[in-house]
């Protein structure tokens, strides 16, 4: 492994300018769901950021899928948005089904960049436009029966949007 | 894409099953709807299995191997010269057309079965719930460490987004919303093909569970167990084996087309396929006589028929309102109940638009057929990702004129 494809991988804001190789590209990378997963657990929510025309990629992908530029970094996310569009999810699968119903928003964070997630507010409370602010948990904190078979892995951490 | 010289002969469908064989719904294999679906096209016509040269086949979401197609026509003892196959999700049904009749129209083949057989309600398949699926259906791992840890289930709530936002944007009420389940579900009281077919009022809509808030019981789309298929040739041929063949006048698709990080999920991308179909078949939306609109949930049809023309963008929930969408109104829309109440049959989910085409143009629609329509509209629609559109649109013109406008 060479010394550029070392480097890029674990650093925000460093300045890849890619292509990444396949070798870099293994589970400790953020750009992989791993990777991504690890760095959520350690409080950092990391997107793929292009260099060519600034779009975020969040989870963060190896490449921009607006320009296909492989000039990617990754970026360390705001945690404040506000929600794009939101439903409740009322007949979850059943390792959830003790907590619907559950209210699930696309935010846009103030970086741009979008994702979806557990809101924890009922679904009335609730408006397009709203601020909303990331909240990283463990899984048991959110009521998932560890005990259940589920089908992803368990231990990865769990976001939840809190209303600002 | 235009066509000269190739017609569809006829269509073929079986009952829908919910695939509950405990309940005393009925079970069949993949190939026992491929033989059911290929002698009805045989028989309608009246031709022979060895007058077949050609086969389009959607590849179905249960699991098969890697010849599977070629295994199928072995048994089933098709010897065939041209084969292909697609599996572009609810595209599938309209790119299989497009497909069968280039082929067609080339010459490399003469006379074409399509089928699309699914059984997404497998009896024997194990429960996710228990012990997981005996295939991955995710393995990209997507599904399972990206949406599911946050409690989202799939399409019922990435639909959701899109009234969401329907209604914010553009003011659209539930009473306009509910108008295209509730007449389609008028048109599947029509239909003995449907799976869902008793009568549903407004009220009765207003009352069932909400499932992905704004999205009630009957806005989801159910699955279930079919087969569907077309036989096509050529326009010569084909006025040998019936007597009202069925053209294909345009064909257009539209696929990747919203993969920005900030997709407008009240845009789909049928607009650019139905541009495409419209230039083909020299026409626009103030020639065609009825619509059978892909339908896996209300907002579709209003996006459709936004993005195809037949109102403007935003205006497509007083559009269902004003306009009466039964077979015999003034927009005739998905006249067999569509997929909200004929169900949604895996891969030929598609082809319910298709069939219902096809029987109305030739005029085999029964106590649902429009007065002597012309031109139709069917549309697919595939992969709704989370926070965006549909990216997979296939938008066809079919007509019983034999002069194409072109
Ligand atoms: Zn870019």
């Amino acid at each position: 492994m060479t010394d550029e494809s070392d480097s890029p991988m674990t650093d925000t804001d460093s300045t890849t300018t890619g292509p990444l190789t396949a070798e870099a590209l293994t589970a400790d990378s953020a750009f992989t769901l791993p990777g991504f997963f690890d760095a959520l657990a350690d409080g950092r929510l990391l997107a793929a950021r292009c260099t060519d025309c600034e779009t975020h990629m969040l989870p963060p992908r190896p490449a921009c899928y607006a320009c296909g530029s492989r000039a990617v970094t990754l970026s360390e996310q705001p945690r404040t948005g506000e929600v794009v569009s939101y439903t409740s999810v009322n007949r979850p699968p059943s390792a959830f089904e003790h907590l619907a119903p559950i209210t699930v928003a696309v935010v846009e964070l103030d970086s741009s960049a979008r994702l979806t997630g557990r809101v924890a507010a009922p679904l009335e409370d609730l408006a397009i436009g709203d601020r909303v602010e990331l909240e990283v948990r463990d899984p048991e904190d959110v009521g998932i029966d560890p005990a259940f078979d589920l089908s992803y892995e368990a231990e990865w951490p769990v976001h939840v949007f809190e209303r600002a | 894409m235009q066509f000269e010289n190739v017609a569809i002969v006829d269509i073929t469908e079986t009952r829908k099953s919910r695939g509950k064989i405990e309940r005393g719904n009925e079970y069949h294999s993949l190939e026992k709807y491929n033989e059911i679906i290929s002698r009805d096209l045989l028989d309608s016509a009246g031709i022979e299995k060895s007058d077949v040269d050609g086969w389009a086949m959607g590849l179905p979401y249960a699991p098969t191997d890697e010849s599977y197609p070629i295994r199928l026509l072995e048994t089933l003892g098709f010897n065939v010269q041209w084969l292909t196959t697609t599996r572009d999700g609810g595209v599938s049904a309209s790119s299989l057309l497009a497909q069968a009749a280039m082929a067609v129209e080339s010459g490399v083949t003469e006379t074409v079965i399509c089928s699309l057989c699914d059984l997404p309600m497998d009896p024997y398949h194990k429960n996710k719930d228990s012990d997981g699926p005996t295939w991955d259906p995710d393995p990209r791992g997507y599904m399972k460490q990206y949406l599911l840890p946050y409690g989202c289930q799939g399409p019922n709530e990435r639909a959701a987004h899109a009234v969401q936002r329907h209604m914010e944007e553009y003011g659209t009420t539930f009473d306009q919303l509910g108008e295209v389940p509730v007449t389609q579900r008028y048109h599947a009281t029509l239909n003995p093909l449907a799976a869902f077919d008793e009568e549903l009022t407004i009220e009765e809509w207003y009352e069932s569970p909400m499932i992905t808030d704004p999205h009630r019981l009957y806005d989801c789309v159910m699955r279930v167990n079919a087969g569907l298929g077309y036989l096509l040739t050529t326009k010569e041929r084909a006025k040998k084996l019936t007597d009202n063949p069925v053209y294909v006048e345009g064909a257009g698709f539209n696929y990747a087309n919203d993969v920005s990080p900030k997709p407008d999920v009240t845009v789909s991308g049928m607009g650019t396929a139905g541009d495409i179909a419209y230039e083909n078949a020299g026409c626009g939306p103030e020639d065609i006589d009825f619509v059978q609109l892909y339908d896996d949930y209300p907002i579709m049809v209003v996006e459709q028929l936004e993005d195809l023309g037949f109102c403007e963008k935003g205006e497509g929930g007083p559009f269902v309102e004003e306009t009466d969408l039964r077979y015999d109104g003034d927009l005739p829309l998905n006249t067999s109940g569509g997929q909200l109440s004929a169900g949604q049959p895996g891969v030929g989910a598609g082809a319910i638009q298709v069939n219902e085409a096809v029987r109305q143009l030739k005029g085999n629609a029964e106590n649902r057929q429009i007065d002597d329509p012309r031109r139709g509209v069917v549309t697919g629609l595939a992969n709704l990702g989370y926070g965006t559109n549909t990216t997979g649109h296939g938008c066809v013109i079919l007509t019983n004129e034999e002069e194409t406008h072109a």
